[in-house]
This record gives C-alpha cells, sequence and structure tokens, in this order.
C-alpha cells in the first residue's frame, strides 16, 4: 500500500481544496484524536480539540512547507499545541483529582512497550533504553500525557528541580542519539 | 530570550515541543518560529524524531458528528469569503510560498479595506507630517498579521503618488530587531510571484521607476514581510508576511 501523501493533501488544503482537507481527515481523525484524547482525557474535550485542529490545519496549510518537515508531524503538532493550550488554560488539577489522572495514565497502554513494537520506532525505542527509567518517564509523561514539569514532579514524588535537570539531560542525550 | 547557543537550543525546541514551557516562553517560541529558521529547524527535529511514539499508541474512535461539524464550519468561513472576494478564481500555481497569497486569510484582509480606509484617511492628515509632493494615485492599507496567519487591524498604510512616490507610513508599533528589515512586495503577475519594492527605510520614501508605477492597478496586493538587513537575498518573500492587503485607487478630487 502506498503511503499516504500528507504532504500533498496539505497542499491541497493551502489551494483552498476542500477534498484534500477530507482525505486528511478521513487518514488521521483518529489518530489525531487519540493524541488529543491522552492529553485533555475527556471524550469530548477532545472532540473539540480536534476540529480547532482541523480548522487551524486548513486555515494554516499555506504556512506548511514540505521542504522543512514532514506533513504527518506538522498536523500532530497542531493537535498537541491545541490540547496542552486546554489543559494548561483549564488548569487540569482542578477538574480531575491527581489520583484519577495517574490511572487513566497508568491503564494507557505503556508508550515505551508500544514504541517496541513499532518499525519506525524503533531508532527512538532504542534512544529511550539508553535513558534511565525515571528520565524516559519524565520525557514520555511530558510528550503522551502532556502533564507539566510540575505535574510530573508530583506525579513521581521528585523534587521540581530535579525534574528540570533530568528533562535537560534527557534531551540532550536523546538529540546526541538521534541525530 | 531565546539562547544561543546550540545545545540550549536543542533543549529549548524539545521543551516547547514536549509542552513543558509556560504560556509566556511558549508564545516567545513561536513569535521567534517565522524568523529563526535555525530553531524552526530545531523544533522539527523533535516533532518528527518524537512522533513514532504517538503513532505506536493507536488511534480512537472518531464520532460520526465530527466531519459534519468541521464542514459547516468551513461552508461558514466560505460565505463570509464569498461575500468580499473581489478576484477571479487563483490559477493553480506550483510553488509553495505563493498559496499564501490566495489563502483565507489573504481574502479576508479585503473584508475591512473599505472601513479601514475610512479610518485611515480619518487620522492621515495629522499622521503624514509632509504632503507628498503629487497627487496620490493608490492607497494599500495593509492590515496586521501575526505569526499563526491571524490579522489583526490597519498596520501599514502605503500611499503611492502619481509621480511614483511612495510612502509607507506604519500605523502600529513595528521594529524589524538588529540584523533585519522589513521588505514591501506587491504582487500584479501571479505566474511571477511577488516582486519587490525595496526594503523599508524607516519613515522613508521610495521612487518607483515608471514601468512600476504603471503596473499598480486596483485591487493589486502589498505585503511587507521581515527580511535580512539588506533585504532577501533570493528576490522573493522568505521571512514570514507581517502586514498584507490590497491597493485602492484614490478618489480623483483632492483631500
Amino acid at each position: 500500500m502506498e503511503p499516504f501523501d500528507h504532504a500533498s493533501a496539505l497542499e491541497g488544503c493551502a489551494r483552498g481544496d476542500a477534498a484534500s482537507l477530507r482525505r486528511l481527515y478521513d487518514q488521521e481523525a483518529g489518530f489525531l484524536l487519540a493524541v488529543a484524547l491522552r492529553i485533555v482525557r475527556r471524550r469530548e474535550v477532545a472532540a473539540d480539540v480536534l476540529h480547532d485542529a482541523v480548522m487551524d490545519i486548513w486555515e494554516r496549510a499555506h504556512t506548511f512547507d514540505r521542504s522543512r518537515g514532514a506533513g504527518r508531524a506538522w498536523i500532530t503538532s497542531i493537535v498537541r499545541h491545541r490540547a496542552l493550550k486546554h489543559v494548561r488554560a483549564a488548569g487540569r488539577e482542578t477538574d480531575l483529582d491527581p489520583e484519577a489522572g495517574a490511572r487513566i495514565a497508568d491503564e494507557a497502554p505503556d508508550p515505551f512497550v508500544a514504541l517496541a513494537a513499532s518499525q519506525e520506532g524503533a531508532r527512538l525505542h532504542g534512544c529511550l533504553s539508553q535513558l534511565d527509567a525515571d528520565k524516559r518517564q519524565v520525557i514520555l509523561l511530558a510528550y503522551v500525557h502532556g502533564l507539566s514539569q510540575s505535574e510530573i514532579a508530583e506525579r513521581l514524588g521528585t523534587p521540581l528541580g530535579t525534574v528540570k535537570a533530568w528533562v535537560r539531560r534527557s534531551l540532550i542525550a536523546l538529540k546526541d542519539c538521534l541525530s | 530570550m531565546i539562547p544561543s547557543e546550540p545545545e540550549d537550543r536543542d533543549v529549548l525546541a524539545g521543551e516547547y515541543v514536549l509542552g513543558l514551557l509556560d504560556s509566556d516562553a511558549t508564545a516567545e517560541v513561536e513569535r521567534n518560529l517565522d524568523s529563526d529558521a535555525d530553531l524552526a529547524r530545531r523544533v522539527t527535529f523533535w516533532e518528527e524524531r518524537l512522533l513514532p511514539v504517538s503513532a505506536a499508541l493507536g488511534t480512537a474512535e472518531v464520532h460520526s458528528d465530527q466531519w459534519a461539524r468541521i464542514e459547516r464550519d468551513l461552508a461558514t468561513r466560505r460565505q463570509a469569503l464569498g461575500r468580499t472576494s473581489t478576484l477571479p478564481p487563483a490559477r493553480p500555481r506550483p510553488a509553495i510560498w505563493s498559496a499564501a497569497w490566495r489563502s483565507p486569510a489573504v481574502w479576508r484582509a479585503t473584508t475591512a479595506l473599505a472601513t479601514a480606509a475610512a479610518i485611515v484617511l480619518a487620522i492621515l492628515p495629522n499622521r503624514v507630517s509632509a504632503p507628498a509632493e503629487s497627487p496620490t494615485r493608490y492607497f494599500a492599507i495593509l492590515h496586521s498579521r501575526d505569526a499563526a496567519g491571524q490579522e489583526s487591524g490597519p498596520g501599514w498604510l502605503i500611499q503611492i503618488a502619481q509621480n511614483g512616490t511612495l510612502r509607507s507610513l506604519p500605523l502600529s508599533d513595528v521594529t524589524p530587531g538588529s540584523g533585519r528589515s522589513l521588505q514591501l512586495w506587491t504582487l500584479w503577475d501571479q505566474a511571477r510571484g511577488p516582486v519587490s519594492l525595496g526594503v523599508l527605510p524607516p519613515g522613508g520614501a521610495i521612487r518607483l521607476p515608471p514601468e512600476r508605477l504603471e503596473s499598480i492597478g486596483d485591487g493589486q496586493l502589498f505585503e511587507i514581510t521581515l527580511e535580512p538587513e539588506a533585504g532577501s537575498p533570493i528576490g522573493r518573500p522568505t521571512g514570514r508576511i507581517l502586514f498584507i492587503g490590497r491597493a485602492k485607487g484614490a478618489a480623483m478630487q483632492s483631500l
């Protein structure tokens, strides 16, 4: 099967072609919704995030440049920023108690395990394996569940300063490994 | 402050992609992404390298109503655009950058033109100290556009006199930053793309050669982009659009 051509679909959107947006939506809505859902944790909120993100994609498609990066990463980042904006603005702690949040995160498939099984994730899995389990957890809690540094500190029972230092060291090590 | 050390820039880009920056720092990164290609590359690096994690976690079931809602929103936006568009339908063109010229945001820029013209004309006598030495042939009110492509109110006034003198007047506070400049472009031929009218001298005027002047018409697009100090090295816009709008022929009678 031909891989889906995200860049062409985005270029179609930039031309104002709604059929291109529909193709992109049919291909990726389920994926993008899952990304949003892991961060906002509520189905109806995730649906709103997806809606706003699709409208963002439509409006901003003209700024997408295939020579600068992959289309799938571009749309995923639009959804993630929409979802993050929502949880940061809403103050997640107030509408979901930390224990419930932790439970949801725990019940979800372990991203590190899932990554091991995926072909495209082999390299990232290898690089994440080189980090200590705690440091790896920090990166994944932030990326997958959209936790802030203070939420991560609370979750892991680690001082905020330590979490910040771990983030920095992990990113430097990952950059080195992934480059 | 965006750091200059490569390692710090990688960490900042990584924290931005992970969503670990506070709202001020996030906004600062976003403001810089269009003008700082190196930072944008580092952000893209993380977006692409971390994507396999999301990709490995599967999909969620989308409610069947979801697309209908998107379609309704698209229709509303198109209707709004249809009412204001005055240009013929765009011809397909290959280059990606040129897509900006017919983006919905560009079309929207025409919406408020009439209102904006009224506002600007009302304040013009106070803002322009020296009147153009020859009658005005065209005005263009350019709207401010942010990094996300959203437009706000009038941000720049372009006044083109019949003798080819082009004056530009900022209506909002703009400083291009050190080593950068603001460059004015116009589009009279879709196939050719934007043509530079020059780097805007602070508060100064540009003299257009007669053939340039003759090529300007009613409804023609003008835009100001952020460029290196000496202007774009490649003859077309490289930085993001800060202001965009269309020319409007001046009324024959003097103000």
